[in-house]
């Protein structure tokens, strides 16, 4: 046989391509390894839940009481007996929580009153519940404080701006800073000024940089649109490029124009004419935008400031008159909690350009 | 001991052109894998090119390696021991020959099909269906061979590393078949037969198993030949042999779940994977134990012999990847380690460590005795090994921080309960472990194109009569 | 008595000998082994009711988002992104709701993603603006300056290849997937409905069909309570311009919908439904 040799070594006595194997026994250490892991993942399984069943073991088990805190279609493991989880535990369902379900059309509840809510042991969901129990309990304080505070509170206290500033910094990088860029400097895309974004931290806003108003953009959105040649079909193109001319003449200080749309500087009677016929309706006899002039909603942006949204140079200029603009901001007030809206209203007006007081 | 007589009746042509396809797979593979790093480092490198964007590019790193590196390692080792440890030439050649050839085609359709965006979207198992039939029948012959050849074995007794190799190729058969089950719309897209939660778990149970079988027990088994033979010393213990093969054989198939902790799957699915990732360590570390002990009396070869250390070295990499694997396979440490680069170097302590490792080792084994020569530069082999784990060490020392990092800046709260880090920061972060790893890899392919190097020369010089005939004892 | 058995022994009672050398025994012993874990994991999903909790919502992608979500497929988005939120406090406080199983029913295949190298977007549905994606998908450096993720700007240039529509919604409907006939039927109206190039005129019924309560495929009925409103479909020209359909606007037609679909409320638990039972079928 050529697989059988017959040197008198610790051998095994066969032999494959002169590869022989030999008698010894495993690592001690190595055995006990693997003893001890099997037993390890045998206690694990009755610990945890593991083992999924059949209907019919789960009807066998069904006539069982008490059984269902064990078993329900799979083990749910010893765990669900010693339920140790300090937030759920006796947490149970009221007969109002049950009717409230019932009257959302969950006819088919079996829950009782009493029962416990969710006692069954270890589940990634229960191991969560814990999780964020001890984080809530960390937070319970600020958090108690913050749900009562105003935001202008918040501001005027010291300590709770530092936390509030600490707390939305995360909040504010996941959720805002894709737009308006981390440290919220906005973002002018000059390859493509229709996708910028504003700045936060200067003083000029569209909407309002007071704490109301901050809010309310946050939580139920904006648009802005800027029609089309201001929603005039009949400019021309000569009109679009002496206006736009205008508005950076305004921008740049060249040109100026008081409340009442009469030229003070420059010369440009002729696109301020125009200006005033087709413009002036969002931006204001003065150009100086709708919020200065009153209008909290319009966002028609303030031209005579030198700062811009979407680019000062000519080309930018001229497409954004010929062309219009629109621009929203999206609703954070489904996706984010009230506290997390405020804490962020906090930060957005202390970024450096928060107003004081009211709407005015 | 078998004669040479025996020997020539070997096919080693089948053979040589494995050998041979799969080191251009690894320089192929590593050099996609190199490239996909310096993206995620350089992300100018997309170049805005669709086909040779990250996401498109990722699997055909993936299935070279996997396939084409790996599947020719499997094939040409394959063949070559199982002919060595029946003493029987293959069976059904032509059969043999045409799961070859059509592996070769399945791997070159996936490299021009996913870079096309034709994928199913599937780990490790992008392929679009006619592409799985490819190398589903491929898999067929490749098993009928060795079945066969088995059947022809000139001894009673079945050796350990066939044993291997068999569960391999009927685990591989059932994962790849029903995991690639699906509907096609059209040649180019097909949707899965299952959907949610039961995708997740078919194709895990794939994922996972591709890895323990085709990762794990078919290098296992290659192994087996290799370790011995070429230390030229027994294997330490039959018993261990046994046991391992065993309770590897069951136990990893259970463990797919690991992959989906904390996800939607039913929590029991996930307590079954978790529980035997634990108890897989030891069943895992019978094949180093068998293999590092099979080495007492020959440790001296370590000094002299860097084919000797590539093996040695994959050995110590296996243990630590497969320690390291059920530490994940735990639900708390997967909470953290789970979509970070962890895995991804979890996964490279595994590939190149133990995959790439054991493979060139067996590669230098096979190509020195096939052609009967030394290779053309035993320097460049020694430089290979150094070069190699060099990489091998930056890449997964640079994804351990970088994932452990990921993983703390994501889950961390500062001491009021607040989130610390924004996920752009936990990006920006990853930057210099990126290029490091991108440097690693880059040393790896180095050093597989070294290899392609002293193959061709050592090939040539067989071809022209200049090489020195092997001095190995056998 | 043989050598063999002599020098091999049996193994803790198991004749190992006889085993390893016979290939007919080791082969079926191999092949049954191997089956078995499989087997016990993946099959009781299919029948064990809590393995899959319903949910109200969850309803198949219309065909304009159908079309996306193969484009999120071949661009191979899934390697870095994951759609799938653990319920782990990290990812409550930055991602919201942790998935439930119920939210990817459809996805033939999932996309829960195994690397997440970019964020998670399970619930990414209308955290951001139209404009915005337009920009990211783009040049994602110009609005995120950390990114590494691609440029995609050739999307916007490519018209959307629909010539496999019908054939998609064919297939899905041949799996779980809850489209009619009429769905199947109206796959181009709708399609241009949704990404408003057809200037209105087949909202109405893009909206009668999508955003219906009453969900059929092969006998099994699924209806939402009556109290019950489904999520709005988003309809509009989401790369802004509605003379045509490009790849763009199928994609973030889809990524605007991404885990809008269930009505979280406060309260009511998602997943303990033991005692309760409010979302099992
Ligand atoms: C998808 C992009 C986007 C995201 C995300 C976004 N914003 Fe905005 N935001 C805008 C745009 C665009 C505007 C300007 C609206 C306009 O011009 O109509 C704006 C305007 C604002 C304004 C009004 C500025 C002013 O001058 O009145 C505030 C305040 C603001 N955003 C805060 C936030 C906060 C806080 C967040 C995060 C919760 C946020 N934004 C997220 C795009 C975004
Ligand atoms: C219906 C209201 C409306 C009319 C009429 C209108 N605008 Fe505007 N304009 C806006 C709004 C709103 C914005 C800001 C858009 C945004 O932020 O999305 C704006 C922005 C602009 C900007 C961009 C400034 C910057 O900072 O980049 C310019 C320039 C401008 N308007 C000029 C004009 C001119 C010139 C006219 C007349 C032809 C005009 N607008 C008529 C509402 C209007
Ligand atoms: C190379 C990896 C990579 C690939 C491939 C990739 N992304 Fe990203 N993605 C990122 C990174 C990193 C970020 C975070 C920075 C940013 O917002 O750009 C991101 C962010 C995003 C975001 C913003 C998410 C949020 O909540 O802020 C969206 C949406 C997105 N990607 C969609 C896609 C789509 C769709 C594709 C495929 C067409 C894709 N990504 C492919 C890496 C990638
Ligand atoms: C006992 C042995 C092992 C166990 C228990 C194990 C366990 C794990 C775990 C828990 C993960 C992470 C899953 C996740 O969080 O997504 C993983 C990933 C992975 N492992 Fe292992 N591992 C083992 C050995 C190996 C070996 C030897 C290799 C060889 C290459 C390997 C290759 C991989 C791969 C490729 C992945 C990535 C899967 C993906 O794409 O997400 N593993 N393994
Ligand atoms: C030059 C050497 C290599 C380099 C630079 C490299 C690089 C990479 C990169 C960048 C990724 C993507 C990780 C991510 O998405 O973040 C990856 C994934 C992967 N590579 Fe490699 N690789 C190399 C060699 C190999 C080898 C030899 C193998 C297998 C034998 C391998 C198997 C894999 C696998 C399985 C994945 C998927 C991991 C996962 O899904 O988690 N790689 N590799
Ligand atoms: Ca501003
Ligand atoms: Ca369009
Ligand atoms: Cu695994």
């Amino acid at each position: 046989m050529s697989d059988h040799n017959d040197q008198n070594d610790n051998s095994t006595g066969h032999e494959w391509d002169g590869i022989r194997e030999l008698k010894n026994p495993p690592p001690t250490w190595w055995a006990w390894g693997f003893y001890i892991g099997l037993s390890f993942v045998t206690a694990y399984y009755i610990i945890y839940p593991s083992t999924p069943l059949n209907n019919k073991i789960q009807e066998v088990v069904n006539g069982v009481t008490g059984m269902e805190v064990l078993v329900d279609g799979h083990t749910k493991g010893i765990m669900a007996l010693v339920n140790s989880n300090p937030y759920y535990q006796g947490d149970t369902w009221t007969q109002a929580e049950i009717d409230a379900l019932k009257a959302k059309g969950h006819t088919e509840l079996t829950i009782k009153a009493g029962d416990l809510k969710y006692q069954d042991g270890w589940t990634a969901v229960n191991e969560m519940r814990d999780d964020v129990a001890e984080i809530e309990l960390i937070r319970a304080a600020s958090m108690k404080k913050l749900e009562t505070m105003s935001v202008d509170e918040i501001i005027a206290d010291d300590q709770m701006r530092q936390f509030t500033l600490g707390r939305s910094k995360v909040l504010f990088g996941d959720n805002c800073a894709a737009c308006h860029a981390s440290g919220g400097q906005g973002n002018l895309n000059a390859a493509h000024p229709e996708y910028s974004f504003p700045n936060l931290t200067d003083d000029d806003w569209l909407f309002g940089g007071w704490t109301a108003k901050i809010m309310e953009t946050i939580t139920s959105g904006r648009e802005a649109a800027m029609p089309a040649k201001g929603g005039n079909e009949d400019l021309t193109d000569a009109d679009v490029d002496s206006l736009a001319k205008f508005v950076i003449a305004m921008a740049d200080g060249s040109a100026a124009v008081n409340d009442d749309g009469a030229l003070t500087k420059g010369s440009f009677a002729g696109a301020n004419a125009l200006f005033q016929e087709t413009c002036a309706g969002c931006h204001g006899a003065n150009a100086k935008g709708s919020l200065v002039n009153g209008d909290f909603d319009t966002g028609a942006v303030n031209l005579t400031d030198g700062i811009w949204r979407f680019g000062g140079d000519m080309a930018t200029v001229r497409d954004t008159i010929a062309n219009g603009r629109v621009a929203k901001m999206p609703a954070f007030g489904g996706r984010l909690d009230e506290v997390s809206l405020k804490i962020l209203t906090v930060r957005v007006h202390q970024l450096g350009g928060g107003m004081d007081g009211e709407p005015q | 001991m078998s004669s040479v007589a025996e020997k020539d009746q070997y096919n080693y042509d089948i053979v040589k052109f494995c050998v041979i396809t799969g080191i251009v797979m690894g320089v192929l593979g590593t050099l996609v894998g190199t490239f996909v790093a310096s993206e995620l480092a350089f992300p100018w490198l997309n170049m805005d090119i669709a086909e040779i964007s990250f996401g498109r590019l990722r699997p055909v790193h993936t299935n070279v390696v996997i396939f084409g590196f790996g599947g020719f390692l499997l094939y040409g080792a394959g063949l070559y021991m199982v002919q060595h440890t029946t003493h029987a030439r293959i069976a059904f050649e032509k059969v043999a020959w045409t799961g070859v050839a059509l592996w070769l085609i399945g791997c070159l359709a996936v490299v021009v099909t996913l870079p096309l965006g034709m994928t199913q979207a599937k780990e490790y198992h992008e392929a679009e269906w006619w592409i799985d039939i490819i190398l589903a029948l491929s898999w067929v012959c490749l098993t009928i061979t060795f079945l066969g050849t088995v059947a022809r074995r000139k001894m009673s007794h079945i050796y350990v590393g066939l044993w291997f190799f068999m569960t391999m190729l009927f685990m591989v058969t059932y994962i790849f078949v029903f995991n690639g089950l699906c509907i096609p719309v059209d040649m180019s897209f097909s949707y899965s037969a299952y959907a949610g939660i039961h995708d997740a778990m078919t194709q895990w149970w794939w994922g996972h198993n591709a890895v323990g079988f085709f990762l794990t027990a078919g290098f296992i088994g290659v192994m087996y030949y290799f370790v011995p033979k070429h230390a030229n010393r027994p294997i330490y213990s039959y018993r261990l042999s046994v046991l391992h093969f065993w309770s590897l054989t069951f136990l990893y198939v259970w463990v797919g779940a690991h992959h989906l902790h904390y996800t939607a799957i039913p929590d029991w699915t996930l307590s079954l994977g978790a529980g035997m990732s634990v108890a897989l360590i030891f069943p895992s570390w019978g094949g180093m134990i068998n293999g590092m002990m099979t080495m007492s009396g020959a440790w001296d070869k370590l000094r002299t012999d860097p084919v000797m250390r590539f093996m040695v070295v994959a050995l110590a990499f296996y243990g630590m990847s497969t320690f390291e694997g059920p530490l994940m396979g735990t639900k708390s440490v997967n909470a953290l380690s789970h979509y970070t680069d962890w895995t991804v170097g979890h996964v490279h302590s595994g590939a190149l460590g133990w995959n790439a490792m054991i493979a060139i080792g067996a590669m230098y084994h096979m190509i020195t005795r096939m052609w009967n020569t030394e290779m053309a530069s035993e320097k460049l082999v020694n430089l290979h090994f150094w070069i190699h784990l060099t990489g091998a060490v930056f890449y997964i020392t640079a994804m351990w921080g970088s994932g452990v990092l990921q993983g703390l800046m994501w889950r961390a709260f500062d001491e009021y309960g607040n989130l610390v880090y924004t996920f752009a920061d936990s990006v920006a972060a990853m930057h210099p472990f990126y290029a490091l790893r991108a440097l690693g890899g880059f040393l790896v392919f180095l050093g597989l194109s070294i290899m392609l190097f002293n193959t061709i020369k050592t090939i040539g010089a067989v071809k022209a009569g200049t090489n020195t005939p092997l001095r190995a004892a056998d | 008595m043989s050598e063999k058995r002599e020098s091999k022994g049996m193994i803790r009672g198991i004749p190992h000998d006889t085993i390893e050398s016979s290939l007919p025994i080791l082969a079926t012993f191999v092949a049954i082994l191997v089956a078995v874990g499989g087997i016990v994991e993946i099959v009781p999903t299919y029948y064990l009711d809590d393995a899959e909790p319903a949910v109200e919502g969850v309803r198949p992608y219309t065909p304009l988002e159908l079309e996306g979500y193969a484009i999120y497929r071949r661009e191979g988005c899934f390697l870095c992104h994951s759609q799938m939120i653990r319920p782990l406090r990290d990812e409550k406080e930055r991602y919201g709701h942790f998935s439930l199983a119920a939210e990817s029913q459809f996805d033939h295949n999932y996309q829960w993603g195994s690397k997440r190298t970019g964020p998670e977007l399970a619930r990414l549905g209308g955290k951001y603006t139209d404009q915005w994606h337009i920009q990211h998908m783009r040049q994602p450096k110009s609005v995120v300056p950390e990114s590494v993720m691609p440029n995609y700007f050739w999307l916007e240039e490519t018209p959307l290849d629909t010539s496999k529509t019908k054939a998609r919604m064919e297939v899905l409907a041949m799996m779980n997937v809850p489209y009619s006939a009429d769905d199947i039927a109206n796959w181009e109206a709708d399609l241009k409905a949704q990404a408003a190039v057809d200037d209105g005129a087949g909202e109405d019924a893009l909206r009668a069909r999508y955003e219906r309560k009453t969900w059929e495929n092969d006998g099994v009925v699924t209806t939402w309570t009556d109290s019950f409103t489904p999520t709005p479909i988003n309809v509009r020209a989401f790369d802004t311009d509605a003379s045509d359909v490009t790849e763009l606007d199928a994609l973030i037609a889809y990524l605007q919908q991404l885990g809008t679909s269930v009505h979280f409320e406060e309260g009511v638990d998602y997943y303990h439904d033991k005692f309760g039972k409010p979302y099992r079928k």
